[in-house]
């Protein structure tokens, strides 16, 4: 198959997977925001969960259920097709929950008062038609801002994935386009192959861009507990969070925990990846303060995020990440071997610049929404509160739980987000730091081990116990800084 | 009144600075390490290349290629940074990428006590590289599925090819064995080849491994490997067998591991160390005692080596001569990059 089939295939893959993902949050976003506090709090740490499960995981863990399964493609395809609709579904709920349309649900109510009103007594059913289309046509023009953006976002997540589809031997163009450029193309041709999937992918960030300018960031919420749902339809969430939690991260996670004990001792002993572990921390924390830096300053003052002049900035900023990882480390790496920059490029520079754009799409779109998200008059209050002496400390606490901690989340996901990274790694790791995700990713190829589960295993428990550790160092210097 | 320059400002310009400053100090060391391209399987060579550490006390710096994309990778790397090379030594699992290295002049000549004790055929006569430690190119057979006899890979290779794997020839040991065919049977016959078993079902996969997966998995009959490969299958117990890939005229496809000096590298007598390590009786032995089961080229006692790999020399003394393969090579390549 050509690569440019394989784009096509990939682009007519993301279309449903995206489609899928957006409607089936169209279903399960209002549904979960009708939930009592408690039962939400538990759904959406499901759904965080499965957001941040790394995509090597299923990939690696599905990779012998694939090779067993290859005589039936249209399975294998299936199967990616589901495992990236579970994964990516709550990405869409996430952008439902913060954002909405520009026509309000009062501006809506209105017009349905407005054409009651001009609807003539005995009016026949071509004008109750007409009425319903004129209505549907108004509805679809206020939520297509939220659907366009959440689409888009899909899109691009599932049309530059790489991982799951090597595992699975699924035919994407990241994967061909991977092995060309790192199996003996020049960089130059390699690139020129990929005009296609630039071309879609810029056609696609055009359209993310009109979405955006018909979003707002002041999302109308339904008071908590209030459901006007039949009680039965709770299921269909819960049937979504199963599933997803089950496929995307249980079932995997048990897969490398069951070798974990029998592992680790062979582990020990055959192999020691203590400095791979230690150059992925750095980088990955590196990528992060810079990543988490340009955000911040990127939209420092929430009461400018609004103007245009702002959103053009930020989506300037998004657009490099917005190609995916491995076209952009392809750029930068042809531009680290141009002077004068050549001379960094046995650096960690390299990898730190492409990690902090790939990251970027995601910290800045998180930023906006939790700065809209916060309560503006009582962490003004708060933040007055901490004038005085006395108070200071139950001030602080207090503007911590209204918003501050919002950093810290930011942060971690992009810890996250870096130190599993595979793509940026392979290509533009420096010669004596090699992180361990690519060491991995390589010995994963091999087939499944109980030393590698066992090396799989430290490797994650590693990230969660560096961002559980940061937490309380944070809160005391996010806190004082706010002063 | 100066402001203070916001927070994150600050915190980018420390993180710039602190990951150049932590690379420097702590990862590369105030004493730079030996730079290694290794295109060998890094489960195999990383053993070595530590054993190398604490024998000399040198140290290595690996960059291994991925399964997928093997040495042509590293071998394009190598090219791009011709100008300011970072490796000091390419240790290649195959021969023909270290020959284009050779002509385009970017190796050092060594030839030290370990290129002395490797026979003429495997080592460039100036020094420029030397083999070690061979593989075959075999077929690989699922004996719960098929017979493992010459006569019915043959029949199989005439009809069906949907149960059948190779890897993409673009790479690796797949690529040599490509070139050897381009110059033995002609360009035509190798294309003409190509061509109709992809139309009667031949799976195209990303490496060897998965090659070795898919036999011993039962979802092929068959399949295109190297020894290595079917060694890591047999011991983890799955029923397969291997036969070697003969040419017409009964050689076999041995392909060596080769190691060379990096032209321009700054640590000269450090890579000719380790060159010497890697060519040594000591390094073959291991290699021969590995699962990887690479066959010794230099003299070597032969009761140090296991039954299996003592079977495999005499297949490795009728390989075809691989020295004069480059033009071949390259246009095998050429061709191949056009393919859809």
């Amino acid at each position: 198959m050509s690569l440019n089939t394989e784009c096509l295939l990939a682009a007519a893959r993301a279309i449903i997977i995206s489609l899928s993902c957006v409607g089936a949050a169209m279903v399960i976003e209002p549904r979960l925001r009708a939930m009592t506090p408690r039962v939400k709090r538990l759904a959406w740490s499901m759904m965080i969960m499965v957001i941040l499960t790394p995509t090597i995981l299923p990939g690696y863990a599905y990779s012998d259920f694939a090779i067993t399964r290859l005589n039936e493609e249209r399975r294998s395809q299936f199967v990616y097709a589901a495992i990236m609709i579970l994964r990516l579904t709550p990405l869409a709920v996430l952008i439902r929950q913060l954002v909405c349309g520009t026509i309000t649900p009062e501006a809506m109510h209105c017009r349905r008062l407005l054409a009651e009103g001009r609807r003539s007594p005995g009016s026949g059913n071509a004008n109750r038609a007409a009425a319903a289309i004129s209505m549907a046509v108004v509805r679809l023009r206020g939520s297509a801002g939220p659907a366009g953006l959440a689409f888009v976002l899909i899109f691009m997540l599932a049309f530059t994935e790489f991982e799951v589809a090597s595992f699975l031997t699924v035919p994407h163009w990241t994967v061909s386009l991977f092995d060309a450029q790192s199996g003996g193309y020049p960089l130059v041709d390699s690139l020129r192959l990929a005009r296609l999937p630039i071309a879609i992918c810029v056609t696609v960030m055009l359209v993310g861009l009109w979405s955006l300018t018909r979003t707002r960031w002041n999302p109308d919420r339904t008071p908590t507990g209030t459901n006007r749902f039949p009680a039965w339809s709770a299921s269909i969430v819960w049937a979504y969070l199963a599933s997803a939690f089950v496929v995307v991260t249980l079932l995997p996670g048990s897969v490398v925990m069951r070798d974990r004990f029998p592992g680790a001792r062979a582990l020990v002993m055959q192999f020691s990846l203590s400095r791979e572990l230690l150059a992925s921390i750095c980088l990955a924390m590196a990528a992060t303060v810079a990543a988490c830096s340009i955000t911040f300053l990127a939209c420092r003052d929430p009461r400018k995020m609004l103007t245009r002049s702002a959103r053009a900035m930020i989506t300037l900023l998004a657009l490099p990440g917005l190609v995916g990882p491995l076209l952009l480390a392809m750029l930068v790496q042809q531009a680290f071997q141009l002077p004068p920059l050549d001379t960094a490029y046995d650096t960690p520079l390299p990898m730190l610049v492409t990690l902090s754009f790939y990251l970027l799409p995601y910290m800045l779109l998180l930023r906006l929404v939790f700065q809209r998200a916060r309560p503006g008059s009582p962490d003004h209050a708060a933040r007055l509160l901490q004038q005085r002496q006395a108070l200071r400390r139950q001030a602080g606490e207090l503007r911590w739980i209204l918003g501050l901690r919002n950093g810290y989340w930011l942060a971690a996901i992009a810890f996250f987000l870096a130190y599993f990274d595979v793509t940026i790694s392979s290509l533009l790791a420096p010669s004596a730091m090699t992180p361990l995700m690519p060491r991995l990713y390589n010995f994963m190829h091999y087939g499944q081990s109980a030393v590698l589960s066992a090396m799989i295993c430290v490797s994650f428990l590693v990230p969660i116990i560096i961002i559980g550790g940061a937490l309380p160092l944070w809160r005391s210097v996010a806190i004082r800084y706010e002063t | 009144m100066l402001t203070k320059p916001p927070l994150p400002l600050i915190l980018l310009a420390v993180t710039v600075l602190g990951s150049l400053v932590v690379y420097r100090y702590v990862f590369r060391g105030p004493k730079p390490p030996l730079v290694v391209y290794c295109a060998h399987d890094s489960i195999y060579s990383e053993r070595i290349l530590k054993e190398f550490e604490t024998a000399t006390g040198i140290r290595v710096a690996p960059r291994f290629d991925t399964e997928a994309s093997k040495s042509l990778g590293l071998l394009e790397l190598l090219i791009r940074e011709k100008e300011q090379p970072r490796c000091d030594v390419f240790w290649n699992n195959e021969l023909l990428g270290t020959l284009d290295l050779q002509e385009r002049g970017m190796l050092h000549a060594y030839a030290g006590p370990g290129y002395s004790r490797i026979p003429k055929a495997y080592k460039d006569a100036d020094g420029f590289w030397t083999g070690f430690g061979a593989r075959l190119r075999v077929y690989i057979i699922n004996t719960n599925l098929s017979e493992a006899t010459e006569s019915q890979i043959q029949k199989h290779l005439q009809g069906d090819l949907s149960r059948v794997a190779i890897a993409k020839p673009l790479y690796g040991t797949t690529l040599t064995h490509y070139s050897v065919l381009w110059q033995a049977l002609g360009r035509e016959k190798v294309q003409a080849w190509h061509t109709e078993s992809r139309e009667r079902g031949l799976r195209e996969v990303n490496g060897n491994a998965t090659v070795k997966n898919l036999v011993a998995k039962g979802v092929c009959h068959f399949g295109f490997t190297d020894t290595d490969d079917y060694f890591v299958a047999k011991d983890e117990g799955y029923p397969v067998t291997m036969l070697p890939v003969r040419l017409d005229d009964g050689h076999t496809i041995a392909i060596p591991n080769t190691v060379a000096i990096i032209r321009g590298t700054k640590r000269l007598a450090e890579a000719k160390q380790l060159v010497d390590f890697l060519l040594s009786e000591t390094c073959e032995v291991e290699l021969a005692n590995s699962r990887s089961r690479q066959v010794p080229l230099g003299d070597v006692d032969e009761e140090r080596l296991s039954a299996e790999v003592r079977e495999m020399r005499p297949l490795v003394e009728s390989g075809y001569s691989l020295t004069s393969l480059s033009p071949a090579r390259a246009a095998c390549l050429q061709w191949l990059k056009t393919l859809p």
